[in-house]
Parts: structure tokens; C-alpha cells; sequence
């Protein structure tokens, strides 16, 4: 099991916006969360990256407890988190944004060959390197900020809503790329209001309902769950 | 008189520079006006005078280096006594405000209580030297000033364009959340950046000593004020506009005090500082921000 948490409990002031969320994140796998604005996701990924404080519960990372850890440290042990609305730095150029993602990392050869492989995946942003990033279209925003988290070496990706904004083809071109970096062994945990997408490609899933988990499954089973398709397939 | 005026408008403002930068940068990163800015520059030259005076006897090289290091990490202990424990909390902005205008304060009484408050002689470089450019009479201190500003300003440059460290304090100022979430040490950062504002401000307070030949409590406030202004001119938060505006606003200030009258160019930087307040208060190089909701 990579990641395993126990009854996390985290308030924005004195709202509890997670109440005693439980679950698990194996190894190797695609993990979706799906919910509405203002489920808790958002929260919970902060939370997991260490940017807030749960009031209580637990997060073991390979067995070991970072519930105390600064943003820093859980980087460090390999989790790392892109944000809602990207968060790229908007006055630096491609590449610097790139190297912003690689602060925590010493080895020069490791970091060229992640920078290499990045292009690889984004062949949109290969060309734009010297470009100041604020200048980036969203697809590509989104792309660079995805490609600044690999650049930290993560064995836990975690995603918080990356199809935000975009148009359903730049969504479904994301969805693809979030599958091929998954098959070069990093642990995706993705969050998503887009369901169909999240569940599609997860090999499991919850639903976060009002800071509480309350359907759990394979992608598969929440694709035909019911309550699922009511909520939030629409159908 | 031209050269001359515009000689003595970039010794001054090399010190106006020096010290805007210090307000710009802790701007940039924390929307923050670091009041205590100029109570450092005034401290910085207090140390330089009692260290040289008591224990470093002749070396003024040895001393310069000395303060530079007692200014940086004063400058670090204000950020981590001061700011950080209300960095984060409600409306820390207006707390974060207060609290250097504390320091400030604390900073000058003590300045005050242990110097004393007559004019002294200040040590100098090669005093009574000096070189004619084009007739103008151009004191080897003045030289010095400009040649040693513009080599931190170049040093600076490369620093943020080019180091870990020093880009890291660039991407602060554009998103503290991204730094954390990047896993950037960011309080360490924060920390920095006050250190170096304040070993620049020491910068500009020994020399701008050096250039006058002597020291006293007042001058702090009399060039912190006149940076601050020279902050705003360029545009608060940008680095390139505190240099350009320190040199505009010293400039300016020759230019009257040399074609008018001496005292009037003491209320030239304070008018410069209204008329930009009042056409483009986002200075000569700030760009309009869009707050996002």
C-alpha cells in the first residue's frame, strides 16, 4: 500500500470540510475521487500535500507517518501534488517553470532526463521552452503544470481536477496522457467533477459527498452504479 | 554644472538603489512594506561606526564585511522574531505592517540609547581624492559608490536569473502556494529575502556615511523616506523600477537643488512621489494587477 489514511478530519476555519475520510492508494494504480463543488476535494489534496492541517486522523506514506510533515518533506518522499487552476508561474518561461518543479532534486543527470522525457510527453510545450508561461494557451498550462510535478521525481501524482477549463478534446488528449504516464509507473491519484473521465480511466474510486466518502468501487462498478449515474453522469 | 549635478545624482542615487530594492523585494514576495528597511540602514551604519571606532581599529574593509553580515542576519531574525509567527494568520498584511513599524521603532530607540544623538566623523575612503571628468569634480568616494553598486546590481541580476535560490525568491513573488506545493523551502525563502533586503540597505547606509563623511540618528528616515518614494516612482514590487527610480528621483533632486534652491529639492522626491501616486500609481515599470476571484 503507498498511501493509507485514517479518519482525516480537516477544517477551513470553522467549517469541517473533511469529516473522517478513510481509504487507501495501492501501489501502481489509478485512483479517482469524484464529487461536486465543495465535496472536499480540493481540501483533501491539500491536506494529503501538507499545505493544510488536518484537525485529526492519519497519513502513512509507504508505512511511514507524514501527518506531521511539511509540504516539503512529503515532496521530498516522492508526493506531489498539481494543483486546481494550475498554479504555473506566470512571469517564468517554460523551462524555468520546469526547474521550479526540480527544487527538491540534487541529481543534474536525473533532472535533464526528466526534462527530456516531459517533451516527450508534451511535444506541445517542447517548442515554447523560452516562452513565459503566462502566455500558454490553458491545454498547455495544464500540460506544463503537470510536467513541472514529474519533474520532482513523484511515485504519487495526485491531480486535482486537470480537466478544469479545458475543451472535451484537450480533456480526452489530458485523460490519455495521465494513462501513459501511469503506465511508466507513477501512482495516480486523480480528482475530478468530471466523472465519466475520472472513472473511466481509474482503476478504483470514491465518491465524496459533503466531506464523506459514501460509494466506493472499481471504475467499472461506478460507471453502473445507480446512484452514480443519477448524481453525476446525468443520465 | 550639468555633469556635475548628474554625477552627484548617481552617487546619491546609487543609495536610493540600494535601499529601494530592499522595499521592492519583500514587496514583491509578501505585499508587504518593509518599514523597518530604513531603521536597518541606520543601525547597519551605527554598527559599522561602533565596530570600526572600538574594535576593528583600521580596517575598513574588514568592518564593511563585518556589518554586512550582522545586517543579513538581523535582517533574517526580523522576519522570524516579527513576521512569520503572523505571516499566515487573518488579516497578516496589516499585522505584518504594525509589526515592522515595531521593529523599526525598537530598532531606532535602541540606535538612539547607545549612540547617542550629536553628529560624529564617519570614516571614509580615500578621503579628499578626487578626479576631474569634463570639469566636474568627482570625489573617489562618489566613484566607488557608483562602480560598487552597479557591480551588487549585476551580481543581483545574475543571481535571480540564474541561481536555485535566487529564482526561487522570483517564483515566491508569484505564487507562495505553488512554492510550497514545489516543495520550495518557502519560510527559509521568506527569511532570506529580509536578510538580503537589509545587507543591501547596509550597503547604502555605510556608503551613504562614507560619502558625508560623518553619521547621525536621523539618517535613516531621511533616505529611507526618499528610497520609499523612489520605490513607488518605479513601480513597488518590481526590482528593475526601484534602481531606475532611485536614480531618477536622486537626479531630480540635483537638478533642482543645482538650478533652484537647495531646500527645495528636499520636497521634490515627496511631490514626485504624490504626481505618480495620483497619474500611474502602479509606478513606471508595475503593471496593473487583475485580481482573480
Amino acid at each position: 500500500m503507498l498511501l493509507q489514511v485514517n479518519n482525516l478530519h480537516t477544517y477551513y476555519g470553522n467549517i469541517k470540510a473533511l469529516r473522517g475520510v478513510t481509504f487507501n492508494v495501492n501501489e501502481g494504480e489509478i485512483l479517482s475521487f469524484i464529487g461536486a463543488n465543495g465535496a472536499g476535494k480540493s481540501t483533501l489534496m491539500n491536506t494529503l500535500s501538507g499545505t493544510l492541517k488536518p484537525k485529526m486522523g492519519e497519513i502513512l506514506f509507504n508505512g511511514e507517518n507524514i501527518t506531521k510533515m511539511t509540504p516539503q518533506q512529503r515532496v521530498s518522499k516522492g508526493i506531489i501534488l498539481c494543483p486546481e487552476g494550475r498554479q504555473i508561474f506566470p512571469k517564468f518561461t517554460v523551462e524555468e517553470n520546469l526547474k521550479m518543479g526540480a527544487y527538491t532534486v540534487k541529481d543534474k543527470k536525473l533532472i535533464n532526463s526528466t526534462y527530456d522525457y516531459v517533451f516527450e510527453l508534451f511535444p506541445e510545450i517542447k517548442d515554447r521552452q523560452k516562452q513565459l508561461a503566462g502566455t500558454l494557451s490553458g491545454g498547455e498550462q495544464q500540460m506544463l503544470a503537470i510536467g513541472r510535478a514529474l519533474m520532482s521525481q513523484p511515485k504519487l501524482l495526485m491531480l486535482d481536477e486537470p480537466s478544469l477549463g479545458l475543451s472535451p478534446i484537450l480533456v480526452q488528449k489530458i485523460f490519455k496522457l495521465i494513462n501513459t504516464i501511469h503506465q511508466s509507473g507513477t501512482t495516480v491519484l486523480l480528482v475530478e467533477q468530471n466523472a465519466m473521465a475520472a472513472l473511466e480511466i481509474a482503476d478504483r474510486a470514491y465518491a465524496l459527498e459533503t466531506g464523506e466518502i459514501t460509494i466506493s468501487g472499481t471504475g467499472k462498478e461506478l460507471l453502473s452504479n445507480d446512484e452514480i449515474i443519477k448524481s453525476y453522469l446525468g443520465a | 554644472m550639468l555633469i556635475q549635478i548628474l554625477i552627484n545624482g548617481f552617487a546619491q542615487g546609487s543609495i536610493y538603489a540600494l535601499t529601494a530594492i530592499g522595499y521592492s523585494l519583500i514587496y514583491s514576495i509578501l505585499q508587504l512594506i518593509n518599514m523597518s528597511n530604513a531603521a536597518v540602514f541606520l543601525t547597519s551604519a551605527v554598527i559599522f561606526y561602533a565596530l570600526y571606532t572600538s574594535l576593528t581599529g583600521s580596517s575598513v574593509l574588514l568592518t564593511f564585511v563585518l556589518t554586512l553580515a550582522a545586517a543579513g542576519a538581523l535582517g533574517y531574525l526580523i522576519e522570524v522574531i516579527a513576521i512569520r509567527p503572523i505571516r499566515n494568520k487573518g488579516d497578516s498584511n496589516t499585522y505584518a505592517l504594525i509589526s515592522c513599524i515595531g521593529v523599526k521603532t525598537i530598532l531606532e530607540q535602541i540606535c538612539q540609547g547607545t549612540f547617542g544623538s550629536e553628529i560624529k566623523p564617519f570614516p571614509t575612503l580615500l578621503a579628499g581624492k578626487y578626479i576631474n571628468i569634463f570639469g566636474a569634480r568627482t570625489t573617489a568616494i562618489q566613484i566607488i559608490i557608483v562602480v560598487f553598486t552597479i557591480t551588487i546590481l549585476l551580481v543581483m541580476n545574475w543571481f535571480t536569473q540564474h541561481n536555485r535560490v535566487g529564482r526561487g525568491l522570483r517564483a515566491l513573488s508569484q505564487n507562495i502556494n505553488a512554492c510550497h506545493l514545489m516543495g520550495m523551502p518557502v519560510n527559509k525563502l521568506i527569511g532570506l529575502s529580509f536578510a538580503a533586503g537589509s545587507i543591501l540597505a547596509a550597503v547604502s547606509g555605510v556608503m551613504y556615511c562614507m560619502y558625508l563623511s560623518s553619521i547621525s540618528i536621523s539618517v535613516g528616515a531621511a533616505i529611507g523616506n526618499k528610497a520609499f518614494a523612489a520605490t513607488v516612482l518605479g513601480g513597488i514590487g518590481e526590482l528593475k523600477g526601484a534602481v531606475v527610480g532611485g536614480y531618477m528621483l536622486a537626479i531630480a533632486e540635483n537638478l533642482v537643488s543645482g538650478y533652484w534652491s537647495m531646500s527645495a529639492s528636499n520636497f521634490v522626491s515627496f511631490a514626485i512621489l504624490i504626481i505618480v501616486l495620483m497619474i500611474k500609481p502602479t509606478g513606471l515599470f508595475g503593471k496593473k494587477e487583475q485580481k482573480k476571484v
